[in-house]
Protein backbone atom coordinates (compact mmCIF):
# COMPACT_ATOMS: atom_id res chain seq x y z
CA UNK A 1 0.00 0.00 0.00
CA UNK A 2 1.45 3.76 -0.94
CA UNK A 3 -1.03 5.79 -1.60
CA UNK A 4 -1.41 9.00 0.98
CA UNK A 5 -4.41 11.05 0.37
CA UNK A 6 -4.62 14.36 2.29
CA UNK A 7 -7.98 16.60 3.57
CA UNK A 8 -9.01 19.69 4.61
CA UNK A 9 -8.21 20.43 8.17
CA UNK A 10 -11.54 21.17 9.78
CA UNK A 11 -12.03 25.07 11.06
CA UNK A 12 -11.07 25.46 14.57
CA UNK A 13 -12.85 28.85 14.76
CA UNK A 14 -16.47 26.83 15.25
CA UNK A 15 -14.78 25.69 18.88
CA UNK A 16 -14.00 28.64 19.64
CA UNK A 17 -17.01 30.13 19.31
CA UNK A 18 -18.77 27.66 20.98
CA UNK A 19 -16.51 27.89 23.82
CA UNK A 20 -16.92 31.40 24.13
CA UNK A 21 -20.18 31.14 23.67
CA UNK A 22 -20.83 28.30 26.63
CA UNK A 23 -18.77 30.99 28.53
CA UNK A 24 -20.52 34.17 28.32
CA UNK A 25 -23.56 31.91 28.88
CA UNK A 26 -22.22 30.91 31.94
CA UNK A 27 -21.06 34.42 33.53
CA UNK A 28 -24.97 35.34 32.39
CA UNK A 29 -26.16 32.86 34.47
CA UNK A 30 -24.38 33.24 37.57
CA UNK A 31 -24.40 36.92 37.19
CA UNK A 32 -28.57 36.17 37.20
CA UNK A 33 -28.19 34.07 39.74
CA UNK A 34 -26.42 36.93 42.41
CA UNK A 35 -28.98 39.28 41.13
CA UNK A 36 -31.93 36.85 42.04
CA UNK A 37 -30.18 36.24 45.32
CA UNK A 38 -29.73 39.83 45.87
CA UNK A 39 -33.29 40.78 44.98
CA UNK A 40 -34.56 38.00 47.79
CA UNK A 41 -32.40 39.38 50.49
CA UNK A 42 -33.34 42.57 49.55
CA UNK A 43 -37.21 41.15 50.01
CA UNK A 44 -36.22 39.33 52.58
CA UNK A 45 -35.06 42.50 54.60
CA UNK A 46 -38.01 45.04 53.37
CA UNK A 47 -40.49 42.00 54.63
CA UNK A 48 -39.01 42.31 58.02
CA UNK A 49 -39.11 45.31 57.98
CA UNK A 50 -42.62 46.08 57.35
CA UNK A 51 -43.80 43.57 59.37
CA UNK A 52 -42.13 45.26 61.98
CA UNK A 53 -43.73 48.57 60.71
CA UNK A 54 -47.37 47.09 60.65
CA UNK A 55 -46.51 45.86 64.51
CA UNK A 56 -45.37 48.91 65.02
CA UNK A 57 -48.40 50.77 63.72
CA UNK A 58 -51.14 48.71 65.01
CA UNK A 59 -53.11 50.29 68.11
CA UNK A 60 -52.04 48.49 70.92
CA UNK A 61 -55.96 47.77 72.28
CA UNK A 62 -56.25 49.00 75.53
CA UNK A 63 -57.94 46.91 77.77
CA UNK A 64 -59.16 49.47 79.99
CA UNK A 65 -61.08 50.87 77.58
CA UNK A 66 -63.19 47.76 77.54
CA UNK A 67 -64.63 48.55 80.73
CA UNK B 1 9.91 24.92 -1.25
CA UNK B 2 8.72 26.74 -4.03
CA UNK B 3 6.86 25.46 -6.64
CA UNK B 4 7.02 27.30 -9.98
CA UNK B 5 3.43 25.59 -10.87
CA UNK B 6 0.48 25.06 -9.09
CA UNK B 7 0.37 21.34 -9.72
CA UNK B 8 2.68 20.40 -7.23
CA UNK B 9 2.42 21.54 -3.27
CA UNK B 10 4.32 20.99 -0.44
CA UNK B 11 1.99 20.09 2.11
CA UNK B 12 3.90 22.13 5.02
CA UNK B 13 2.67 25.11 2.78
CA UNK B 14 -1.30 24.22 2.41
CA UNK B 15 -2.20 25.18 5.89
CA UNK B 16 -5.33 24.19 5.52
CA UNK B 17 -4.78 20.78 4.52
CA UNK B 18 -3.16 17.64 6.67
CA UNK B 19 -2.48 13.84 6.04
CA UNK B 20 -6.12 12.10 5.83
CA UNK B 21 -6.62 10.03 9.30
CA UNK B 22 -6.59 6.91 7.93
CA UNK B 23 -3.51 7.07 6.11
CA UNK B 24 -0.13 7.39 7.68
CA UNK B 25 2.30 10.45 7.68
CA UNK B 26 5.29 9.47 6.92
CA UNK B 27 7.62 12.31 7.15
CA UNK B 28 10.26 11.50 9.58
CA UNK B 29 10.69 8.02 7.93
CA UNK B 30 13.48 6.57 6.72
CA UNK B 31 13.60 5.27 2.98
CA UNK B 32 15.30 2.22 2.48
CA UNK B 33 16.44 1.28 -0.77
CA UNK B 34 15.90 -2.16 -3.09
CA UNK B 35 18.80 -4.08 -0.96
CA UNK B 36 17.33 -2.44 2.57
CA UNK B 37 20.39 0.14 2.72
CA UNK B 38 19.00 3.21 4.03
CA UNK B 39 19.36 6.01 0.97
CA UNK B 40 17.51 8.69 3.11
CA UNK B 41 15.00 9.66 5.21
CA UNK B 42 11.37 11.23 4.01
CA UNK B 43 11.76 15.28 4.97
CA UNK B 44 8.54 16.54 3.06
CA UNK B 45 5.31 16.00 0.63
CA UNK B 46 4.64 16.68 -2.12
CA UNK B 47 0.52 17.15 -3.04
CA UNK B 48 -1.47 17.62 -6.04
CA UNK B 49 -4.54 19.30 -4.35
CA UNK B 50 -6.97 17.98 -7.32
CA UNK B 51 -6.11 14.56 -6.74
CA UNK B 52 -5.98 14.94 -3.08
CA UNK B 53 -3.28 13.21 -2.34
CA UNK B 54 0.42 12.80 -2.04
CA UNK B 55 2.06 11.99 -5.49
CA UNK B 56 5.61 12.65 -4.47
CA UNK B 57 8.02 11.94 -1.57
CA UNK B 58 10.76 14.48 -0.82
CA UNK B 59 13.73 12.95 0.64
CA UNK B 60 16.75 13.84 1.99
CA UNK B 61 19.62 11.49 0.95
CA UNK B 62 21.82 9.72 3.04
CA UNK B 63 25.98 11.01 2.77
CA UNK B 64 26.90 7.57 1.13
CA UNK B 65 24.13 8.50 -2.22
CA UNK B 66 26.07 12.48 -2.10
CA UNK B 67 29.42 10.82 -1.51
CA UNK B 68 29.10 8.30 -4.34
CA UNK B 69 29.44 11.44 -6.89
CA UNK B 70 27.74 9.74 -9.53
CA UNK B 71 26.72 11.94 -12.67
CA UNK B 72 23.00 12.17 -12.79
CA UNK B 73 20.79 10.32 -15.50
CA UNK B 74 18.69 11.53 -18.09
CA UNK B 75 19.48 14.74 -19.04
CA UNK B 76 17.07 16.47 -21.18
CA UNK B 77 18.19 18.00 -24.81
CA UNK B 78 18.07 21.38 -24.08
CA UNK B 79 20.06 21.23 -20.42
CA UNK B 80 24.03 21.68 -20.80
CA UNK B 81 25.88 18.57 -19.45
CA UNK B 82 28.13 21.05 -17.25
CA UNK B 83 24.57 22.03 -15.40
CA UNK B 84 23.34 18.64 -15.18
CA UNK B 85 25.50 17.42 -12.67
CA UNK B 86 24.65 17.54 -8.84
CA UNK B 87 26.24 20.39 -7.31
CA UNK B 88 27.24 20.96 -3.48
CA UNK B 89 23.89 21.60 -1.17
CA UNK B 90 21.32 19.76 -3.80
CA UNK B 91 20.86 16.78 -1.21
CA UNK B 92 16.82 15.84 -2.14
CA UNK B 93 15.26 14.03 -4.34
CA UNK B 94 11.28 13.15 -5.19
CA UNK B 95 10.35 9.75 -5.14
CA UNK B 96 6.53 9.42 -7.03
CA UNK B 97 4.26 7.25 -4.54
CA UNK B 98 3.68 4.85 -6.38
CA UNK B 99 6.74 3.46 -6.66
CA UNK B 100 6.95 2.88 -2.50
CA UNK B 101 5.65 0.66 -0.63
CA UNK B 102 5.19 1.52 3.14
CA UNK B 103 6.36 -0.36 5.99
CA UNK B 104 3.90 0.96 8.80
CA UNK B 105 5.73 -1.52 11.61
CA UNK B 106 8.81 -0.19 11.35
CA UNK B 107 7.89 3.34 10.20
CA UNK B 108 10.01 2.79 6.90
CA UNK B 109 9.41 3.54 3.18
CA UNK B 110 10.72 0.54 0.97
CA UNK B 111 11.70 1.72 -2.60
CA UNK B 112 12.05 -1.65 -4.23
CA UNK B 113 12.42 -0.94 -8.04
CA UNK B 114 15.22 1.55 -7.02
CA UNK B 115 18.70 0.56 -5.85
CA UNK B 116 21.14 2.41 -4.46
CA UNK B 117 23.32 3.48 -7.76
CA UNK B 118 20.28 4.85 -9.27
CA UNK B 119 19.56 7.14 -6.25
CA UNK B 120 22.68 7.93 -6.28
CA UNK B 121 22.67 8.79 -10.37
CA UNK B 122 19.66 10.33 -9.97
CA UNK B 123 19.33 13.99 -10.27
CA UNK B 124 18.94 16.03 -6.82
CA UNK B 125 17.71 19.40 -6.30
CA UNK B 126 18.38 21.79 -3.21
CA UNK B 127 15.67 22.59 -0.38
CA UNK B 128 14.02 25.58 -1.43
CA UNK B 129 14.56 25.26 -5.30
CA UNK B 130 11.46 25.48 -7.69
CA UNK B 131 10.28 21.69 -8.53
CA UNK B 132 9.13 22.17 -12.42
CA UNK B 133 7.46 19.29 -15.01
CA UNK B 134 10.71 19.10 -16.28
CA UNK B 135 12.36 17.98 -13.39
CA UNK B 136 9.92 15.73 -12.64
CA UNK B 137 10.12 13.83 -16.17
CA UNK B 138 13.98 13.57 -15.38
CA UNK B 139 13.07 11.73 -12.21
CA UNK B 140 10.80 9.42 -13.68
CA UNK B 141 13.11 8.82 -16.74
CA UNK B 142 16.05 7.97 -14.10
CA UNK B 143 14.08 5.79 -11.88
CA UNK B 144 12.74 3.83 -15.13
CA UNK B 145 15.82 3.90 -16.74
CA UNK B 146 14.94 -0.01 -17.68
CA UNK B 147 11.56 0.54 -18.20
CA UNK B 148 10.50 1.60 -22.03
CA UNK B 149 7.97 4.21 -21.63
CA UNK B 150 4.99 3.16 -24.43
CA UNK B 151 2.75 5.88 -22.82
CA UNK B 152 2.65 9.71 -23.46
CA UNK B 153 0.93 11.65 -20.98
CA UNK B 154 -0.31 15.06 -21.79
CA UNK B 155 0.25 17.21 -19.35
CA UNK B 156 -3.12 17.44 -17.35
CA UNK B 157 -2.85 14.00 -17.03
CA UNK B 158 0.62 13.48 -15.96
CA UNK B 159 -0.30 11.75 -12.55
CA UNK B 160 -2.07 9.25 -13.87
CA UNK B 161 1.19 7.18 -14.81
CA UNK B 162 2.10 3.85 -13.56
CA UNK B 163 4.22 5.51 -11.19
CA UNK B 164 1.71 7.41 -8.71
CA UNK B 165 -0.40 4.32 -8.35
CA UNK B 166 1.36 1.39 -7.14
CA UNK B 167 -1.23 -1.20 -8.07
CA UNK B 168 -0.66 -0.50 -11.38
CA UNK B 169 3.13 0.06 -11.29
CA UNK B 170 3.46 -3.70 -9.51
CA UNK B 171 1.34 -4.77 -12.13
CA UNK B 172 3.61 -3.33 -15.00
CA UNK B 173 6.16 -5.33 -13.43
Amino acid sequence: MAEIKIEKKKPVWPWILLVLLILVGVYFFWNYQDTMDDREQNEVENNSIEQMDENYDTPVEDSTTQY
Amino acid sequence: MKTEEKHLYNLNELSDYKVASDDPDVRGWDVRDADNRVVGKVENLLVNKEMKRVVYLDVHVDKTIIDAKHDPYGRPNNVDIREFVNKDGENHVIVPIGMVNLDTKNNTVITNGIDHRTFAETKRYQQGQSLNREYESVILKSFNRNIPQDHVYEDGKFYERDEFDRARYNRRD
